[in-house]
């Protein structure tokens, strides 16, 4: 009978998650395709209500207070290949805290964000790898957190589109439209190209919250992958 | 990722498939196994969770190799081992897509373990120690430094002597742990071959 050994265990581990891993690892890294932020043009005097509309709806984009969401997470590269996960996201307002695990319970994956301080408090082989710890959290930011910078400037793009751009102090821009079923960032990086979308639909009402049914990250470039998040559970707690 | 995904086959395993071997160890009269069917509820705990994760599913199994793990919720997805080659599907917009970087030299040795339990004792396996405590209660340790870092210990308790087990719980730590509780246990009843071929 052939043994469950180290080699076995960790050859087998690396071979199957490298690819997912190098993946991530390259996308902060690759040349992104050329889609470039759009201009804006500034929502005038005359729509200052309209702004405020914009704004609040902006803001409700993201809930508050504290939750915990369970997710499965089909990440899928752009070969076609990928895995599926269930993803458990906490946020207590100061700290974030994400646990990723096989269907069949296995944890592979957890880590608490306090602070601007990542704690990784388990990480089977290779995803100890802190590349992989701040990628992943970096993800998780962006679909559960407002984007930084603040007040975002609010105006209308180019298609009419009423969108709400954050401009965080690293260069990052963030453009948030939100229609009635759902909501799609776009994120964009310092030369100005767009490195992620994310796309949220099926909104539903929890605990009075907009909370979206479905999420897609789409990740650009060399490396693209998509995560295609399906809400199981959303708890405020 | 499928290396870590085979350890709870391993337990899961053991779970439906080791009862006789487990009552073996545990000094009651081993039952043969060539079928299991059983339905299960999967509890996932950990300390950050407000409530556990609840999973449902079937699990048949065939003597010698024949496997069948589905899950059918929150996820849906089948893996299925037949013949020597291992697949492991997942639905997607109602139709099943199979799943690939899937390590099929892993799902072998998680096969050859079951059939070894079916074929010997608990206490024999390479991969775990066995130890029999009272009330049915079989603990399973690994043996391997770099299974131990995955799993700390599986804790198997018998069903009477049904011939099937009542729950296994898979600890990675003192507060994580995965709680698989069977029901609607039948052994040894015929099963199709179709069963194991497709999703």
């Amino acid at each position: 009978m052939q043994r469950l050994g180290e080699k076995t265990i960790l050859r087998g581990t690396l071979k199957s998650v490298l690819p997912f891993l190098l993946l991530l690892l390259l996308a902060a890294c690759s040349v992104l395709q050329p889609v470039h932020l759009p201009d804006l043009t500034a929502l005038d005097a005359v729509d200052d209500h309209q702004a405020g509309q914009l704004l609040q709806r902006c803001r409700e984009n993201f809930v508050t207070g504290n939750w915990q969401f369970v997710h499965s997470i089909a990440f899928k590269r752009a070969d076609g290949g990928g895995a599926t996960v269930i993803g458990v996201t906490v946020l207590d307002g100061q700290k974030l805290h994400c646990a990723l695990m096989t269907v069949e319970g296995l944890v592979l994956f957890e880590a608490e964000l306090a602070q601007e301080k990542l704690t990784v408090s388990r990480a089977l082989p290779p995803f100890d790898k802190p590349e992989f710890a701040g990628g992943l959290i970096r993800d998780v930011q962006a679909i559960f957190l407002p984007p930084a910078g603040g007040e975002p400037k609010t105006g209308r793009l180019v298609g009419g589109e009423l969108v709400c751009r954050y401009h965080a102090d690293n260069g990052q821009i963030t453009d948030l439209l939100i229609d009635d079923d759902g909501s799609r960032m776009n994120i964009y990086d310092l030369d100005l190209n767009r490195s992620r979308s994310i796309v949220a639909g099926s909104p539903i009402s929890v605990a009075a919250e907009r909370v979206p049914e479905t999420l897609e990250l789409t990740a650009s470039g060399l490396s693209a992958y998509t995560l295609t998040m399906t809400l199981i559970s959303a708890d405020k707690i | 990722m499928r290396s870590l995904i085979v350890v709870l086959f391993l337990a899961a395993g053991l779970g439906f498939l080791s009862p006789a071997q487990a009552q073996d160890a545990a000094g009651l009269s081993p039952v043969r196994v060539d079928s299991v069917q059983a339905e299960f509820t999967q509890e996932k705990h950990l300390p950050i969770l407000v409530r556990p994760i609840i999973s449902k599913g079937t699990f048949v199994f065939q003597a010698p190799a024949s496997l069948r793990w589905e899950y059918l919720s929150p996820v849906h997805t089948v893996l299925l081992m037949d013949d020597g080659r291992t697949r492991k599907f997942i639905e997607r917009n109602g139709q099943f897509v199979e799943e690939q970087g899937m390590g099929v030299d892993s799902m072998a040795i998680v096969l050859q373990e079951i059939t070894g339990w079916l074929d010997g004792h608990i206490s024999d396996t390479p991969t775990f120690k066995a130890k029999v405590q009272e009330g049915g209660l079989i603990v399973l340790t690994p043996k391997e430094a770099a299974l131990a870092r995955i799993i700390s210990r599986i804790e198997l308790r018998l069903a009477g002597q049904s011939g099937l087990m009542e729950s296994v719980t898979l600890y990675e730590g003192p507060d994580s742990f995965t709680k698989l509780i069977f029901s609607h246990g039948v052994l040894n009843e015929k099963i199709p071959a179709a069963t194991f071929m497709k999703p």
